[in-house]
């Protein structure tokens, strides 16, 4: 029976994997095929995300997967071994039904090597030649026809980006997937020796039930391919001592014939497709490789290239410190008003404290600072998708190896600038354990857009808005500057000292490809900004909800409200009654904040904050700076929420840009010292640079590195950090 | 014409320089990782230019661009391409040319 009929009754979806080498835009195919109806999920036992997408072709339900971008089917990573899991189908989950191969057309040679290895699974294959447009602009030529005919698979050109081909890719699955009677044959790559060596290995499997003999075939070969690899162990681990005997001999009885494994494999390989694109392909992609070797003969320059970079990151930096101000007024004016309305509404009581200071406050505190956040991935999203992220590798590798990290790590530590949890999560592409470990314990340090709040809030309220420098470089976006290099600063003695103590051995090979230079799409770009930004909203949002109501009660509890409300009733009947009363006004305003006062000092939040002063002082804190940072563990951007709350008189808190900022301004000492100085104020911008002061990012850590020890240890050493820094800060600073 | 008796590293040629791979000689995981990527005997590989600070270098193969350390390189026996003519006139250049004499004449 032909597995692929076992699904036309229509009972469940086609499963249709995508799988494909790194920068084929795979990524964006799967997003161009599946509309915004995706899954993230996690595949059962690893922690490699499963992107999955379920459409609807020509009636036929259609389950997308993404698999992991990967060179071949012999695993390094968690990531490669999760694509060949799925493709044998021995990841608990059934295999797919179909899968679409995705290749760079321009790229067609090294490309098929993963094609060729994927059609031995026996599955159903499409081979998808995508960035067609740039291909055939390159002079590059290739008969699809005569391609699908001799891989024995349909063959489709797409440009995923341009969103060209994706009904033929559509139609032509569809085709292989309603067919009935068996699929065509499958041309042989390897040699006769290699095929039989398989069959006899398959011929002393024990039998599996659940794993079909084209599937046990395959992972017999690829175990046979792979010595040392992980489908190797996994076999090994299954069928016992004797399998792993009976492959030691095979791949000797191989070695005597002149066919070392696994140098035979690539070799037989390379050597077939080169047959094959030497019928069917034509045609040099000289146009479109001068352009990009020509580009890069400036932008990796020794001395512009990273002159290039440096500017790159100043730009995105003052950028978003310029142009995200507007856009955050909006958002904060828009808030304002809703905590108006509230408070025009209701009489005064705990609860309107509650919505008003706990509650629109904390959502501000989120809401306002994404405008930030979009940009620094509209910047990141730009600078992946035009080939530049890979350059910057290239140049920054031989930095990063003083680090005992590769340019691989650069990527994960850039992600780190906007949001530490993708930062970690895109260290999977690390294929060296040491190297990854070291980079996640890092990748916190880097300044994530949860400080830009931070930052922002202390640097307009503290540092003078003048110019430096020829008056050309604004002092706050040079403070900006200062305080999110900082972490890097850091991480370069960390990352050395952890690589020297609890990560010993030696450096990881590097091997990165970079992809020819092209114009961004700005579908993918903007994906990615609406991506990254919601999941920094639902993220955030639910921590920062749950953080405000629960400092806001800390701070209001146990303690009379009686009195506080009585003021507030009589001060908001006086103003809608006679608004010219401003002496009684004041008069009672002044009661207000004194009984404000007295509510926070009796407060569990106050009481807790004073008993722990003595801790902060060294750092030029009092007691309510105190109280913020312990309240923001959950996430940095929560002393936002916290000082505001803290810092409110009474309800009619003013949202207002100015509001917080006045009132830090005008915060005092008992003996009339003010809190906020510059030299406190860099204090806690170090504080926050160096601490670990994030739930989701320990949460990641932990999940990545399936240990409590390693977010413990992160947690313990940030933390030490940021308190020494902070001090070293204040005392430096102080003297000025 | 470069006529040279024995197999030299990779990781020996300076940009500009084309030749063909003559075996991969180390084992495990990254020798695996090469001769997936493509470094394979007989595959012609062309040196690009090197990262910064005596970084990476960028090789050229299977029309894809690949970069790695002088130390990963080492371990790619290549012969010299005898027949300079396959360099493509955009990675050549002028700084390529004057590089590859050198080499020649330093061997």
């Amino acid at each position: 029976m032909n597995a692929r009929t076992d699904n036309s009754a229509g009972s469940r979806p086609y499963r249709v994997a995508l799988i494909g080498n790194p920068n084929t835009g795979k990524s964006t195919l799967f997003n161009a095929l599946s509309g915004l109806h995706v899954r993230t999920g996690n595949y059962p036992g690893v922690t490699v995300d499963q992107r999955t997408g379920r459409v609807t072709w020509d009636g036929s339900a259609v389950e997308l997967i993404d698999l992991p971008g990967t060179y071949s089917l012999a695993p390094r990573s968690p990531d490669e071994l999760v694509a060949v899991e799925i493709l044998t189908g021995c990841s608990g989950a059934a295999a797919p039904d179909l899968v679409i191969c995705i290749c760079n057309a321009a790229a067609l040679e090294r490309n098929l090597y993963l094609a060729t290895q994927v059609q031995e699974s026996g599955l159903p294959v499409v081979l998808c030649l995508n960035m067609w447009d740039a291909a055939v602009q390159s002079g590059i030529r290739i008969d699809c026809a005569e391609l699908s005919l001799r891989l024995g698979m349909p063959v489709v050109p797409t440009s995923a980006s341009r969103r060209e081909g994706l009904r033929q890719l559509e139609s032509a699955c569809l085709d292989l997937l309603r067919r009935p009677g068996p699929l065509p044959a499958v041309p042989e790559h390897l040699s006769p020796e290699i095929c039989q060596a398989v069959v006899n290995l398959q011929s002393g499997l024990t039998d599996r039930p659940g794993l079909s003999s084209a599937a046990a075939g395959f992972l017999v070969r690829r175990a046979l391919l792979d010595p040392g690899g992980s489908v190797e162990r996994l076999l090994v681990g299954r069928e016992g001592a004797s399998f792993a005997a009976a492959l030691t001999r095979a791949r000797e009885q191989l070695r005597v014939g002149g066919q070392e494994l696994p140098a035979a494999e690539a070799q037989q390989r390379y050597s077939a497709i080169g047959r094959l694109l030497a019928a069917v392909q034509s045609g040099s992609e000289g146009a479109r490789r001068s352009f990009t070797d020509r580009l890069d003969s400036v932008l990796t320059h020794s001395v512009f290239g990273l002159l290039l970079c440096a500017a790159v990151l100043l730009l995105v930096f003052s950028t978003i410190y310029w142009f995200s101000a507007p856009l955050s007024d909006a958002v904060d004016s828009g808030l304002g008003a809703i905590s108006e309305y509230v408070v025009s509404s209701m009489s005064p009581g705990p609860f309107r404290s509650l919505l008003t200071d706990g509650v629109i406050s904390g959502v501000g505190g989120v809401l306002v600072f994404l405008p930030q956040i979009c940009l620094l991935f509209l910047f990141i999203g730009v600078l992946e998708d035009c080939g530049y992220m890979a350059r910057a590798a290239f140049m920054m590798d031989r930095l990063m190896s003083l680090l005992g990290l590769s340019g691989r790590s650069f990527l994960p530590l850039m992600s780190s600038f906007a949001c530490a949890v993708p930062g970690i999560m895109a260290t999977r592409v690390i294929e060296n354990r040491r190297d990854r470990f070291v980079t996640i314990l890092v990748a916190p340090l880097m300044s994530c857009s949860a400080r830009l709040p931070v930052y922002v809030l202390l640097i307009g309220t503290l540092i003078p808005d003048i110019r430096v420098g020829w008056d050309l470089i604004p002092l706050r976006g040079l403070v900006l500057f200062a305080m999110s290099s900082l972490g890097l600063l850091v991480a370069i003695p960390v990352a050395f000292l952890l690589r020297s103590t609890f990560f010993r051995g030696e450096a990881a090979p590097f091997l990165l490809e970079l992809p020819d230079y092209r114009i961004p799409s700005l579908r993918v770009v903007l994906r990615r900004v609406w991506e990254s930004g919601w999941s920094f909203v639902s993220r955030a949002g639910t921590l920062i909800f749950a953080t405000s109501v629960l400092v806001w009660a800390a701070g209001s509890f146990p303690g009379d409200h009686g009195p506080r409300d009585l003021l507030l009733t009589e001060i908001e009947a006086i103003s809608a009654a006679d608004p010219d009363q401003s002496a009684r006004l004041d008069e009672l305003t002044e009661k207000l904040n004194q009984a404000n006062a007295l509510l926070l000092e009796n407060s569990l939040l106050g009481r807790t904050g004073r008993a722990i002063e003595p801790v902060f002082t060294p750092l030029g804190w009092d007691w309510k700076i105190g109280v913020g940072v312990l309240a923001s563990f959950p996430a940095r951007e929560v002393i936002i929420a916290t000082l505001g709350t803290i810092y409110s008189l009474g309800g009619d808190v003013d949202e207002e840009d100015e509001g917080l900022r006045g009132v830090l301004r005008t915060a005092r000492w008992p003996d009339g010292r003010p809190v906020f100085t510059v030299a406190s104020g860099l204090s806690i911008m170090v504080f926050f640079a160096l601490c670990a002061q994030c739930v989701s990012t320990l949460m990641v850590i932990r999940r990545e590195t399936n240990s409590w020890r390693w977010p413990i240890f992160c947690f313990v050493y940030m933390t030490a950090l940021a308190y020494v820094g902070g001090w070293i800060t204040f005392v430096v600073a102080s003297r000025f | 014409m470069v006529n040279l008796p024995s197999n030299m590293p990779l990781a020996r040629l300076e940009p500009g320089t084309v030749c063909v791979v003559a075996q991969v000689a180390a084992a495990g995981g990254i020798a695996v990782r090469l001769m997936e990527l493509g470094f394979v005997p007989g595959a012609v590989v062309q040196v690009v230019r090197r990262a910064p600070f005596g970084g990476p270098v960028q090789y050229r193969l299977h029309g894809v661009s690949i970069t790695m350390r002088p130390a990963d390189a080492a371990v790619i026996q290549v012969r010299m391409l005898a027949d300079t003519q396959t360099v493509s006139p955009s990675v050549a250049g002028h700084r390529g040319r004057a590089e590859r004499l050198e080499l020649a004449g330093s061997i």
